[in-house]
């Protein structure tokens, strides 16, 4: 009765909020339609599965800190874990409106759907903008309030004189305005990129700097461990008033009655930065509102002969014809794909987060017992970066290779296909799988071996080649499609299942091995050891896939014929 | 010469093509017509090895054609009914990729992409990516890829569709001259005047099964009817227009 009553009475606006809020939970820039919000169930699970174990150890952590003599460990441990969590909390923030970041705005789509109907301007900013602000407030809420009151009272004790509600409402406060500052940064950052640039830069600039943004987030995520709260605290480090988060703890103690003047200068910050984000959020939002028409007016010119053509190079490295015509494809899609370089930079992302994470901890080790260039440490550190960087390239170009583009537009592959020319694709499509993903990433690690361990470093790279290849092999094992005609189910494998699966691969490809061939670089046994069983896996591995390669048809998605489709047979 | 022979197609049990026969000479342009889900689209597929038939065979002088598809295919230049194509590609880049994957050599493909561009009129936008043409202009790169290798058979369907008014009489001169050098040409549309026009015979399909095959003046004189469009109409069981048509207007004023 409720929803008749709603469906017979939901207006324009309500229609257009409701369509708006439920397309920011398939964004354009992830893969497939359930892939994101399936993803996103799927991390909900893990960490509501793995949320029993913070509070309990937050729970003991103040019990000791409650019982010892004086109040000012509790007090540093206490503003400390604020801080962190601030810090978490804006990451998380900032990466969720990174991820929806082309539905900030009305899209160009938005714009050339809608402008034909009979809807006012206001109606479809209002619905986006209420849309956007729902979706938002929902996820800010959901993580600042469970942390609201979970922290202050876990927190409480007898060095605790401040009353806990007290607590829990500055608190709540101060990180629901941080996550705010940090979503309407990002709107703002979006909305003077498209006040300022015209429509055919702005699409590519936004691009750019979305992929940035997700990068050096991500990467954030590993480093946070090593975040030093208490330290900045304790040392009332300048650098806190550089840091948005520390803005806003500022802001929770003053709240809480706290007159010195470091924290009411950070408060200060926290109040002007946020206004400044706001007025500019609103001003960009309303100019977009004013500027309706240019996304869809603005005239586009014909593009011009390319100077450089990757492509072109790229198929070079191959003989026959259909061999350069996949590999042509495949450097055009993954140049040109934005969902694909999404996926490849939301994996290659967590590789770079993770050298950054073991660059910290390796320098802070050696910080502690002085660096030495030809430690066993930092050998084996630089041997395993070419070899890390090249695992995440090469799993995010897989991943990548699975996303699919204009679908239908495969009957082109699936007309040609023929078994004389299959073997060569499928040749093709290893190749550029080696040259776009593993090789670059080995070729980058070549100066930093150099200065590592001189000129015994070039012979790492034959040995890390073939490591590579092994892998390569490994990877590609089942694969038989071309990249981007066909697409894989989202859910096909839980998210925690293939991290675990790969984190064994990696472990043993980058970590294991970098150990063994900083060993084979120096004895002769080693390096004998080291090409006799990588080769042998290799050759088994190569054997295996060439024995079906070529043998098989290729795998693409089988459309189903508009005219049968309605009948709902298959 | 092309020769389908009971072609049919089941999807589950029910058949989308049924016991379909036709052949198409050189220099001949066959007319496939039919309503929408009569199984053209489907019989088009099935010729050109994009759908497995259920029964059937679809012979190319002489040959079953699923004997060896791969060589079939690189002798038959394809139009299909929607424009499908990998829009972050230049127009040159996607013919480029067309002629590869046909096997053709890339001094020879090079030179005839540029030209074929040209003559289509996408000059000036042969380096855009495709997303950005229009209906017309897509249109035309897939009849350019279509024509690329100098097919022996060319299968269209709907190939004018979005196609402008010189664009069209373009197409259809250059089909006539197809023709003439030997080409054989099976032509599927709804746009019964054009295949007037321009097919020495036409087949129509309905419901799946082939109502009637012969030369548009042959079908005219038979039915006594003056034109394809009421040949096509009596056969298909076509109802009251005009009454349809007072049914919707009276549902489109209604309040």
């Amino acid at each position: 009765m409720i929803r008749d009553y709603y469906d017979e009475t939901r207006s324009p606006f309500a229609e257009l909020g409701r369509h708006f809020f439920l397309s920011l939970f398939h964004p354009e820039s992830t893969s497939g339609e359930d892939s994101f919000t399936t993803w996103l169930a799927q991390i909900l699970a893990v960490l509501i599965t793995a949320s029993w174990f913070l509070p309990v150890q937050l729970f003991r952590r103040y019990s000791d800190l409650h019982g010892l003599d004086g109040p000012e460990p509790y007090r540093l441990a206490y503003a400390s874990d604020c801080l962190s969590a601030l810090v978490l909390m804006c990451l998380l923030v900032g990466v969720l409106t990174v991820l929806e970041w082309p539905a900030l705005f009305p899209s160009r789509r938005d714009q050339l759907v809608l402008t034909p109907l009979p809807l006012q301007r206001t109606e479809l900013f209002g619905a986006k903008l209420a849309a956007l602000l729902v979706f938002v407030t929902l996820f800010i809420a959901a993580i600042t309030l469970c942390c609201s009151v979970s922290l202050p009272a876990i927190a409480s004790g007898r060095w605790e004189p401040r009353s806990v509600w007290l607590r829990m409402f500055a608190w709540f406060f101060a990180s629901t305005c941080a996550c705010y500052f940090v979503f309407l940064s990002l709107l703002a950052w979006q909305g003077l990129l498209m006040m300022l640039l015209p429509v055919r830069w702005f699409e590519p600039a936004s691009f750019t700097v979305q992929m940035t943004l997700l990068v050096a987030l991500l990467s954030g995520f590993p480093l946070f461990f090593y975040f030093p709260a208490s330290h900045l605290i304790a040392s009332r480090s300048p650098l806190l008033e550089w840091l948005p988060p520390a803005w806003y703890w500022g802001v929770s103690e003053w709240m809480l009655g706290s007159r010195d003047p470091a924290i009411g200068t950070l408060a200060s910050h926290a109040g002007l930065a946020f206004a400044i984000a706001l007025v500019t959020a609103a001003t960009s939002y309303l100019v977009s509102y004013l500027q309706y028409n240019r996304y869809a007016l603005e005239f586009t010119r014909p593009a011009r002969k390319p100077h450089i053509r990757w492509s072109a190079i790229l198929a070079r490295f191959f003989h026959a014809p259909q061999a350069q015509g996949v590999a042509e494809f495949i450097t055009c899609s993954i140049a040109r794909g934005r969902q694909q370089q999404m996926v490849f930079l939301l994996i290659f992302g967590l590789g770079l987060a993770l050298i950054f994470e073991s660059s910290v901890y390796v320098g802070l080790r050696l910080g502690q017992r002085g660096f030495e260039r030809h430690s066993v440490t930092v050998q084996s550190a630089v041997l395993a970066l070419p070899l890390t960087l090249s695992f995440f390239a090469m799993v995010g170009l897989r991943r990548a290779f699975r996303v699919a583009l204009d679908l239908p537009a495969n009957w082109l592959f699936r007309f040609a296909e023929s078994e004389s020319s299959r073997r060569s694709q499928m040749d093709a499509v290893f190749r550029a799988f080696v040259l776009m993903g593993g090789m670059p990433m080995l070729l980058l690690g070549l100066p930093v071996e150099w200065l590592a361990f001189g000129v015994r470093g070039l012979w790492a790279f034959p040995l890390q080649f073939l490591l590579m290849l092994t892998l390569a092999e490994h990877l590609l094992t089942d694969w038989r499609s071309i990249p981007f005609t066909f697409a894989s189910d989202p859910a096909r494998r839980h998210l925690i299942h293939s991290a675990i699966l790969h984190f064994a691969e990696l472990s043993i490809y980058s970590f294991a091995s970098s150990a063994w061939i900083l060993a084979a670089l120096y004895t002769t046994k080693a390096l004998l050891w080291f090409v006799a069983v990588t080769g042998t896996i290799l050759a088994i591995l190569r054997y295996r896939r060439l024995r079906t390669w070529g043998r098989e048809p290729l795998e693409f998605i089988e459309i189903i014929p508009p005219a049968v489709e309605p009948l709902q047979l298959v | 010469m092309l020769e389908v022979c009971h072609l049919t197609k089941f999807y589950r049990s029910v058949p989308a093509v049924e016991d379909v026969n036709f052949t198409v000479g050189p220099g001949e342009i066959l007319g496939y017509v039919g309503p929408n889900g009569s199984g053209k689209s489907t019989t088009v597929k099935m010729i050109t090895g994009l759908l497995e038939p259920s029964a059937g065979q679809v012979l190319f002088d002489g040959k079953n054609v699923r004997d060896d598809l791969a060589a079939f295919k690189r002798r038959v230049g394809y139009v299909p009914e929607e424009p499908y194509l990998y829009t972050h590609m230049s127009g040159l880049e996607y013919l480029t990729l067309v002629g590869r994957l046909r096997g053709m050599q890339a001094t020879a493909l090079a030179g005839k992409a540029e030209a074929l561009l040209t003559l289509f009129d996408l000059r000036d936008s042969r380096y855009s990516p495709l997303t950005s043409y229009s209906k017309g202009m897509r249109q035309r790169v897939l009849i350019a890829a279509a024509l690329l290798d100098d097919p022996e058979l060319i299968i269209l369907d709907e190939p004018f569709s979005g196609l402008d008014v010189s664009a069209a009489l373009l197409f259809r001169q250059l089909l006539h001259d197809l023709a003439a050098q030997g080409r054989m040409i099976l032509f599927s549309s709804h746009v019964l005047e054009v295949v007037e026009k321009l097919c020495s015979r036409v087949l129509i399909l309905y419901k799946g099964k082939v109502v009637a095959q012969n030369s548009i003046a042959n079908l005219r004189d038979l039915l006594a009817l003056p034109s394809l469009v009421e040949v096509f109409s009596q056969l298909t069981q076509q109802e009251d227009y005009a009454a349809r048509s007072r049914q919707i207007v009276r549902t489109v004023t209604a309040r």
